[in-house]
């Protein structure tokens, strides 16, 4: 045969099996282009149509007059505007167009879920401020219109992802989705401020620590402190780490133990009073040897050295080679769980290998609690005898809108679950029910 | 949730109705709160005239037979599952003991992340970005779980190109445990960027709570 043919064959043939395959390749990426848009365009699609509820219903709040019916929007209206959330986060466009609007949607979800728990009609404040929600929810409703209508005619195409990750966001928004969402983010701006007792209350999204006792201590200062914690560990070298200006002003330490440099000791103490706020012993660790009982010893044995009093095991969880026990303060006999410490125990040797007193130090003060109007057994009856209710204690637990509440928490059981049920120790109103979940990674146990 | 989930973490704590767990069989001498619905229930549609007082007596009993006779029901003057659903009661629902839900599968997925995130970064900043994660969760400018958080369009360059996807490193779990477990270094900061790697205007002007390696956390 001709060998002359060979080659151009070979590279003839080439070209048309590379030609079939980019064809392939063109028309998947093109399949996916177009599932994106289409998923995108439902999205939106739903997102307006959540939106348009919104608006009606909160509407129909305002010339109604009936608290059950109010009920039944407000339930509505929150379940629309959660669902509405969820939908605008998943669109491609980036936080900073989308916050605003993004925050507008959860408060509302939020604000109508606290008022389906009231039963009485609408005071003028309420009023005012469904009125604002309105208001602003129109204006959504109508940029939202306009939007979908400039995806509909094409002036703005959904399928092209931004290239950039991140927070690298587009510099001149040009007609993007993102462009249009900057703009409406500015007109969500002035919608009203809300005071409510919801979690995402305005109020609440800058939690105020309490009042840290003690004096401005110094950088040297803090470094005793951290070694005093630390205990008798070799110390090579102590280095000013991250200073932490968040809720609470802190300095940070790295603590470099003696001939293990690559794992440090990290120590957070406030610059107001020096206490710590947290520590983390970064070290490897070996073989599991403690028991759960054993693990909670050491981590009672650590807080009682380090002066923290009346504080009380309620829960710990093991989980891979190290356990964290958690400590409520008591007061009086009562428990109050927001005033929280955890201790991290490594399990081999039994060295506490973390500390976290944060959440302590935001809200830890002394108390006044009143002696309740019900006593235990009266609070008792208000659980359903469906449960098998074992133990009873006076405890102080925080609610979504971070107020306290005095409540009896019972131990209870149904078939094989457990619970802890809280009930308002002056009202018997149920506050909540947790259920206590034991499972094979984390054994948790009282 | 996510408040109380912080203050119970330890406990993963889930919250239940107990209306799915109330419902029973009712007869003569049965007292609570389904007595009162059924005897609400009963009064509204004219078969009951006694008072509405949750105690299953005679009265209620002669009504129950009264609606079952009427309704084309067994006639035995049981409120058992038939009745409740034909008066629109909340009918028991077989309840099968749940060995529960772990947060096992945020753990990894946040550990993926950091893994994507920050590799090469101190442990810290680790936990760090863990913290910023569930942050997010609690505002209510960002999605309501984490892997809302997580798979947000563009707000983390390594799930926009792929990064997370491998298996986590064991120091990311450990630092997304500590996360989960309440160790936030940066005191509430929703945001972090890498000042040499972003021209970001909007993110400079945030106020920076911390720096930790590359990474600058702001609020």
């Amino acid at each position: 045969m001709n060998r002359r043919w060979i080659i151009p064959l070979i590279v003839g043939l080439a070209l048309v099996i590379t030609g079939i395959w980019g064809i392939d390749q063109y028309r998947q990426k093109r399949a996916y282009q177009i599932y994106m848009q289409n998923q995108y365009q439902r999205m939106f699609y739903d997102l307006l149509g959540h939106v348009e509820n919104i608006q009606v219903d909160l509407s129909k709040v305002l010339v109604s007059g009936s608290p059950e019916h109010n009920n039944n929007l407000f339930s509505n209206i929150s379940r629309q505007s959660f669902s509405a959330q969820e939908k605008l986060n998943q669109l491609p466009i980036s936080h900073v167009a989308l916050n605003k609007t993004s925050k507008f949607l959860a408060q509302v979800a939020d604000y109508s879920s606290s008022m389906t728990k009231k039963n009485t009609p609408l005071n003028s404040d309420q009023m005012e401020t469904v009125a604002g929600l309105h208001n602003s929810a129109a204006k959504l409703t109508e940029e939202l219109r306009g939007l979908f209508d400039m995806i509909t005619d094409g002036t703005i195409k959904m399928g092209e992802l931004r290239r950039e990750g991140g927070f690298q966001l587009a510099r001149a928004p040009e007609r993007n989705l993102d462009g249009e969402f900057s703009k409406i983010h500015e007109k969500m701006a002035d919608y009203p401020t809300l005071i409510y007792d919801g979690p995402f209350s305005d109020h609440l999204l800058e939690p105020k620590p309490r009042e840290l006792k003690g004096e401005s201590i110094t950088f040297d200062r803090a470094k005793e402190i951290a070694k005093r914690f630390i205990g008798p560990e070799d110390i090579r070298e102590i280095r000013r780490g991250s200073d932490s200006s968040g809720f609470i002003k802190t300095y940070g330490l790295e603590i470099i133990p003696e001939g293990n440099r690559r794992s440090p000791i990290y120590v957070s103490i406030t610059k107001t009073g020096g206490h710590v706020a947290w520590m983390l012993n970064t070290r490897g660790i070996g073989e599991s040897k403690l028991s759960m009982e054993e693990m909670r010893q050491k981590a009672e044995a650590f807080l009682k050295e380090k002066g923290y009093v009346n504080m009380m095991p309620t829960y710990s969880m093991v989980s891979g080679d190290t356990g964290v026990v958690n400590f409520a303060y008591t007061q009086d006999g009562v428990i109050i769980y927001p005033d929280l410490l955890k201790v991290k125990v490594a399990l081999d040797n039994g060295e506490v290998v973390g500390f976290e007193a944060q959440k302590f130090l935001m809200s830890h003060h002394d108390r006044d609690i009143r002696k309740p109007r019900l006593t235990e057994e009266e609070a008792r009856r208000f659980i359903s005898n469906q449960f098998n209710v074992s133990k009873g204690r006076l405890a102080l637990i925080p609610l979504e809108d971070r107020t306290e509440v005095l409540t009896y928490e019972f131990k209870s059981r149904y078939q094989e679950d457990e619970f802890l049920i809280y009930i308002n120790a002056d009202t018997g109103d149920q506050e909540m029910i947790l259920k206590i979940i034991k499972d094979k990674t984390g054994t948790l146990t009282m | 949730m996510l408040i109380i989930f912080c203050i119970f973490s330890a406990i993963a704590a889930l919250y239940i109705h107990d209306k799915g767990v109330k419902a029973q069989t009712l007869y003569w001498g049965s007292r609570g709160d389904d007595v009162y619905e059924l005897q609400r229930k009963l009064k509204q549609w004219g078969y009951y005239t006694g008072p509405v007082d949750g105690y299953f007596g005679a009265k209620t009993h002669k009504a129950v037979v009264y609606f079952q006779r009427k309704n084309g029901l067994r006639v035995d003057g049981l409120v058992g599952r038939e009745t409740r659903r034909a008066l629109g009661m909340a009918v028991a629902t077989n309840y099968a003991a749940s060995r529960g839900i772990s947060n096992r599968d945020d753990l990894y997925l946040l550990a993926q992340l950091i893994t994507g995130e920050a590799r090469g970064e101190p442990y810290l900043g680790q936990v760090a970005v863990g913290a910023v994660v569930l942050n997010r969760v609690e505002h209510p400018s960002f999605p309501k779980t984490i892997a809302g958080v997580i798979f947000q369009p563009g707000a983390f360059t390594a799930v926009s190109d792929g990064q997370m996807f491998r298996p986590p490193t064991s120091t990311a779990i450990r630092a997304a445990a500590d996360a989960l477990n309440g160790w936030d270094p940066t005191w509430g900061a929703l945001y972090y960027y890498n000042p040499a790697r972003t021209t970001n205007r909007w993110i400079w002007s945030r106020p920076v709570h911390l720096v930790i390696g590359k990474h600058r956390f702001a609020r």
